[in-house]
């Protein structure tokens, strides 16, 4: 086994941490190796960040991602920019509310910044995407990955990250009971009961249509945020 | 862990108990660690004013009796240079970390490059010999560090490790043996107790191995060091033979021992006809390639410097007479190269790049396959 | 005329390297009277020998701590300082005296100068300033006045000089003293003031240098350079420290004294944790 990971999103999802919490559970739970490697510097910062690993079942020499097996992108601004980047096979993973993917593209979709809000913490939505990644891409065990949260976060903030984790998890047991999602574009809309009950839409051009009015307003809040972001962005010297 | 926090960490395992630096990128991430873990082991943390004073400080600590270190990258290294003169005249144990970044100058200060490398061995002025390690994983980032700390204090010099800035950011398993299990070898020090009257002869050379005791400040020894050449009690010498004795022991204490010195890992090698030397982090990329190549049937090993200094002229000069051709792959034009040629007699094959990313696995499959044929 | 005596011992011996002697310093030379004062100060301090620490770096004065009997350490160029810095630190004990030029101190190791007082390390500085590079053969140095002529400046310095306490003071340093070596008793007593005090302390001491500074300056010989700073010396009062500026030159008074004695938190490492 070989897989190229990208996690992304933009500056203060915690997609870093994301990347250390795989990556330790993959070298130090999962029985696998993993490297991880990250953007340094000014232009690392702000706009869309990422964190690359690599996890395979021999040493990894190499440890440049190039070409992700698995992207996971939490802003329309890193899955614009690294949609590209991986393989067109790709399994992606999106924040549904957040990104919206290429009309031809087939995703996995968590709407994980409402479900963080949902727990009240959106900052945990990085850890619910951890958990449906999890589950999705079905090579690291589920208690590998609670093992790795435990004891790289503050007992203070454990049981909350378990939590965030749990509902990523079952948010695609609830999808799905098995093999990792196929098919067209998927999006996991309706909550009615964390992780139990799900609706699946297959999404199109009329994404919103589809959006209860809170999601509506959340996407049309963040885009509105990633847009203007851009704009500073250009508007420097 | 990632490479620079495991450097940190080794040295901490080493007893390191001093650290003064300057922030620069990409071994910044050292001095946090530093920062962060000095305290709670009753070390010493300073930030001080540039270079000069990092490399300064580290000296007077090690002086006084601390396995001390400082972190840089290559335009640090470049003010530390002067410094790094004294310690070898002093004949001071000290860790000098270099995260090696896109040089010369500011360059590439987030993007690695393998460029310091005769910088680190010819940089300060005069003639002396470095000792110089090349990790290539954040495990052996921490390895290298502890071993670095042990050959400075067992050759009474500052030796330097060279990672680069892919291998100090990239986060990778590290396994910390429990304390006992560091090895830890001490400085020489002093046999009797200060005179009453008379020199202690700090720099008298023991004949065994030409390295003298360390007596520390404080002691009573009442020592003398000073840069200038000097005789044996430390007092400056300004004569043409004294200077050329002193300086050709401070060279032998190393020249002797560099099978001691050197380490070098070796894949592949058992029936190889052609060889890639390569080192820290691009010995990853052609570790792969070698793997590549021989899925295609090329006799291809790897030999991996993981001492760059001394260079192991015995191990190349025996390889060149068996080998059909080396490849060198680093991310410079060619400065390790330069030595494998010295040390063959003849051309060898390079892969280089000027720095700011690693040399992919490709290009030194392209070369070994252009060097089979 | 006095007849020269050669003398077999000496009263510092018992701190000195009488093994080499002689020293470098030239004739007229005052390095020598501040070594004595600091030597003195040693011996006086209570403090066991083995716990004073020399350090210099380079320059005529740099040499004093090859000199010295006690653990001394001759550096590189400006850099005794941070090199003390680290001996103070690793070892709290040692009583770390830094013994310079205003060379090697406040051009090549000004940077060094001025963090260390502002840091408030706990080290002991002695600046030997004599306006020049004299072991060289008299240079401009940052504390050469303006207009006066040195090597480097054969048509008179064209640039302005350090005022070394006003720099100090305004680098945060909690304690600056100037003396000459002349003032041989204050300077022996504000060392030995330096040593009980906790924390950064620099003393000025102005000093002759003859045959760098002196001959191409009007003050050719090291005593009428002692005769001029006991006409012109002033015990400092209320002076302020923007107006200690110095010129040999110039018949204006010299203030010396204590200029800035204020508590200050003195650096140690870090030890508290959380």
């Amino acid at each position: 086994m070989y897989k190229e990971i990208r996690l992304s999103g933009f500056g203060g999802q915690g997609i870093g941490l994301a990347g250390v919490l795989l990556g330790r559970a993959a070298a130090l739970h999962g029985g696998l190796e993993a490297v991880m490697t990250q953007a340094y510097g000014p232009e690392a910062r702000g706009g869309a960040s990422s964190a690359n690993l690599i996890i395979g079942d021999e040493q990894i020499d190499y440890p440049f991602v190039q070409e992700p097996d698995i992207l996971v992108a939490m802003s329309q601004e890193a899955y614009a920019k690294f949609r590209p980047t991986a393989k067109a096979a790709a399994q992606v993973l999106i924040d549904g509310d957040l990104v919206t993917p290429f009309p031809t593209d087939v995703v996995c979709a968590i709407p994980a910044t409402r479900l963080a809000e949902g727990l009240g913490r959106r900052i945990v939505a990085n850890v619910i995407m951890l958990g449906f990644f999890t589950r999705q891409t079905g090579f690291l065990s589920r208690e590998a990955v609670e093992q790795s949260l435990t004891e790289s976060l503050g007992p203070k903030l454990v049981p909350l990250n378990l939590k965030a984790f749990a509902a990523g998890y079952e948010y695609a047991v609830g999808a799905h009971t098995g093999a990792p999602l196929h098919g067209n574009v998927v999006l996991c809309e309706e909550i009615e009961n964390l992780g139990h009950q799900t609706t699946l839409y297959t999404l199109d051009a009329e994404r919103y249509c589809h959006l209860d009015w809170i999601s509506a307003l959340w996407c049309f809040i963040c885009h509105g945020f990633l847009f203007g972001t851009l704009a500073g962005t250009a508007a420097e010297p | 862990m990632h490479g620079d926090e495991a450097c940190a960490e080794g040295a901490i395992a080493a007893g390191c108990r001093f650290f003064g630096g300057y922030p620069i990128t990409p071994s910044t991430e050292i001095a946090e660690r530093f920062a962060q873990r000095m305290p709670e082991l009753g070390g010493v943390f300073i930030q001080m004013e540039d270079e000069l004073a990092s490399i300064a400080a580290v000296l007077g600590a090690s002086a006084a009796g601390a396995r001390a270190m400082t972190a840089t990258s290559g335009p640090g290294l470049s003010l530390m240079l002067e410094n790094l003169g004294l310690g070898v005249m002093l004949e001071l144990p000290c860790v000098i970390v270099d995260i090696q970044r896109g040089s010369p100058s500011t360059g590439l200060p987030t993007m690695a490059g393998q460029s310091d490398v005769m910088q680190a061995r010819w940089g300060s002025h005069g003639d002396y010999s470095i000792i110089a390690y090349a990790p290539w994983s954040p495990q052996e980032a921490f390895d290298l560090t502890v071993l670095s700390f042990n050959m400075a204090d067992r050759f009474r010099t500052p030796v330097l490790l060279l990672g680069d800035e892919v291998i100090g950011h990239m986060v990778e398993r590290v396994v910390i043996p429990p304390a006992e299990e560091i090895p830890r070898w001490e400085r020489k020090r002093p046999k009797t107790p200060p005179p009453a009257a008379g020199v202690y002869h700090s720099f008298e050379p023991d004949p065994e191995d030409l390295i003298p005791p360390l007596p520390h400040a404080g002691e009573g020894y009442r020592v003398h060091f000073t840069g200038l050449t000097h005789d044996e009690r430390g007092y400056p010498d300004m004569s043409a033979d004294t200077h050329h004795a002193l300086v050709t022991r401070l060279n032998a204490k190393i020249q002797r021992y560099t099978e001691e010195i050197i380490r070098l890992e070796e894949y592949a090698m058992d029936d190889a006809r052609l060889v890639v030397v390569s080192f820290g982090c691009t010995a990853r990329s052609a570790r792969r390639a070698v793997r590549e190549a021989r899925a295609r049937g090329i006799p291809v090993g790897l030999l991996r410097l993981v001492s760059l200094w001394p260079f192991p002229e015995a191990v190349l000069r025996e390889l060149g007479k068996r080998m059909d051709a080396f490849i060198v792959a680093e991310m410079n034009l060619g400065q390790v190269r330069l030595e494998v040629e010295r040390c063959i007699g003849r051309p060898a094959w390079g892969v280089h790049h000027a720095g700011g990313e690693m040399i992919h696995p490709e290009k030194i499959l392209a070369a070994i396959v252009a060097a089979a044929m | 005329m006095t007849q020269a005596t050669v003398v077999d011992t000496h009263p510092l011996d018992a701190i000195l390297r009488a093994d080499r002697m002689p020293h470098i310093f030239c004739p007229g030379c005052s390095i020598g009277i501040a070594m004595r004062c600091y030597a003195q100060a040693v011996l006086e301090s209570a403090i066991p020998l083995q716990r004073h620490v020399i350090v210099s770096g380079i320059g005529c004065t740099g040499r004093v701590a090859g000199y010295m009997d006690l653990d001394s350490y001759h550096t590189t160029h400006g850099r005794a300082i941070p090199f003390a810095t680290g001996l103070k630190l690793a070892n709290p004990d040692l009583m770390v005296t830094v013994f310079s030029g205003d060379g090697d101190l406040s051009a090549i190791g000004g940077n060094h100068l001025i963090h260390a007082a502002r840091r408030n390390v706990d080290v002991k500085v002695i600046c030997v300033n004599n306006f020049n590079y004299g072991m060289t053969g008299g240079q401009c140095a940052p504390t050469t006045p303006l207009g006066a002529v040195a090597t480097t400046s054969p048509y008179g310095n064209p640039e302005q000089p350090f005022n070394l306490p006003y720099l100090l003071a305004a680098a945060g340093a909690g304690y600056v003293s100037r003396w000459t070596s002349l003032h041989v008793r204050q300077l022996k007593q504000d060392i030995l003031h330096c040593f009980a005090r906790p924390g950064f302390t620099f003393i000025e001491v102005l000093s002759a240098c003859p045959v760098g500074f002196g001959k191409s300056n009007n003050i050719p010989d090291g005593l009428e350079e002692m005769q001029l700073y006991r006409e012109r010396c002033v015990i400092a009062r209320g002076v302020p420290l923007e107006e200690l500026s110095i010129d040999l030159r110039e018949d204006s008074p010299i203030y010396v004294g204590n200029f800035v004695d204020r508590e200050l938190p003195v650096y140690k490492p870090v030890t508290h944790v959380g």
